[in-house]
């Protein structure tokens, strides 16, 4: 009886210790020929039954306030018209290149990711993925769309 | 002199052709932004137009019947200037607090009455209640009915967070009442809004939504729908855009003046892409 409790236990400390706590992201906003091109608006969150959180917000942060954020349709209804956004995931819009970036998921082991990338006087994509760490998969790869090029997640540790 | 005789004439007649379109004309009353993210105070630009064609403006309304309520449910009693030009009238809503406005136009109660005359039964329309009509036909109209009209445009517009005090029934009338919350409509989900009479759920109910522009579509968008056994409407749609719905309740008058009671109500409003 015992022994059995110590290998429920064992397991549990086991499932606990292996859940990542950070995700990487890589990703690629393409360039545009286009005569009136404005770096895109970019925001990366989570949602999950227990919380949801913005990790990156790329967007004309000169002011303090900026009114288009509500461009970035599902994280303005999600996210952003619900309070200020925390410091240190806000950054000016950057322009084509690739980007990696690694953020703290918090102890979330089950969630869906998000990213949206808006361009004024251009398009806007928004990629979703199911991410459960419990399943043990290690890599998400995203398929591009117009506004991103390929997304690999990376489930850190 | 003739001239202006002429011009006399002539702007007398669009006067009486534009009352009657405008009795006959989806009445809207649509901001310029529904949604909106504005720490400091700003201004959303409202129209108001009675309109054969969804969202083109065809006639302006007088300013007698808007009404725009605050965040806190109150009306705003200082709505600005009112500009009323030949086929739209506008005015700027000042946005100073965060959370949910309404906007109405209310036109209403006015009478309108139908008889008809001779062997052909020629039908004759006139603005006017039933013993103002019985007056007018003599002896040789037939047939005479009277409505009582109600006419309510609505809208909504959201500063950040969504609140829902504005959204609240009066429970007077008819009324369309927001179930889903006017910033969280979104293809793909369902939009859910409730009819009530004096607060009572209005079963079976025909409406229909159409989608701004029709005359852009190669089909136009219009959804025929009625309400289910609660009063309620279920619906979802594929593409975003400007919608606006359309939905008559007539019942019998118990104005001894009036045959029926008519409300129409027009409600405007937009579907973004999730």
């Amino acid at each position: 009886m015992i022994r059995k409790f110590l290998i429920v236990l064992a397991c549990a400390i086991l499932s606990t210790a292996s859940l990542a706590k950070q995700i990487e992201v890589n990703f690629e906003l393409p360039s545009f020929d286009s005569a009136n091109y404005h770096k895109p608006y970019v925001a990366i969150w989570l949602e999950s039954a227990e919380k949801k959180e913005t990790f990156l917000l790329w967007h004309l942060n000169k002011k303090a306030n900026d009114k288009w954020l509500v461009d970035i349709r599902r994280w303005w209804r999600k996210q952003g018209r619900y309070g200020e956004t925390p410091d240190g995931v806000t950054g000016a819009t950057k322009g084509p290149g690739k980007y990696q970036e690694s953020f703290d998921i918090n102890g979330v082991s089950k969630f869906k990711f998000y990213m949206e990338v808006v361009r004024e006087d251009g398009g806007r994509s928004l990629l979703k993925q199911a991410i459960d760490l419990n399943n043990g998969q290690t890599e998400y790869k995203l398929k591009a769309s117009k506004e991103v090029g390929p997304v690999i997640i990376k489930i850190g540790k | 002199m003739k001239l202006n005789k002429f011009s006399k004439v002539v702007a007398g007649s669009l006067l009486a052709l534009s009352a009657f379109a405008s009795n006959a004309h989806d009445i809207y009353i649509w901001p310029s932004y529904f949604t909106l993210d504005a720490e400091k105070p700003t201004h959303v630009t409202v129209d108001i137009t009675a309109s054969h064609t969804t969202f083109r403006p065809d006639f302006a309304m007088p300013s007698s019947g808007v009404k725009a309520f605050g965040v806190d449910g109150k009306q705003i009693r200082r709505v600005g200037p009112y500009f009323q030009g030949a086929r739209r009238a506008t005015f700027d809503l000042a946005i100073a607090e965060q959370g949910t406005y309404a906007l109405v136009y209310e036109r209403g109660p006015s009478y309108f009455s139908r008889y008809t005359v001779g062997k052909r039964e020629t039908e004759k329309r006139l603005r006017a209640s039933k013993s103002e009509a019985l007056k007018k036909m003599g002896k040789n109209g037939k047939n005479l009915e009277t409505s009582k009209y109600f006419t309510v445009a609505m809208s909504y517009v959201t500063n950040k967070a969504p609140t829902d005090i504005v959204l609240q029934p009066k429970n007077s009338g008819f009324e369309v009442v927001p179930v889903t919350h006017p910033a969280d409509y979104v293809t793909g989900e369902d939009i859910q809004m409730k009819l009530l009479f004096e607060g009572q759920p209005v079963s079976d109910l025909s409406l229909k939504i159409e989608k701004e522009g029709p005359q852009y579509q190669e089909e136009p968008l219009v959804l025929d729908l009625k309400s289910d056994d609660n009063g309620v409407v279920n619906f979802s749609v594929e593409e975003g855009g400007r919608f606006m719905l359309t939905a008559y309740h007539k019942k019998k008058s118990e104005d001894p003046e009036a045959d029926f009671d008519i409300t129409r109500v027009y409600y405007a409003f937009e579907v973004i892409y999730e």
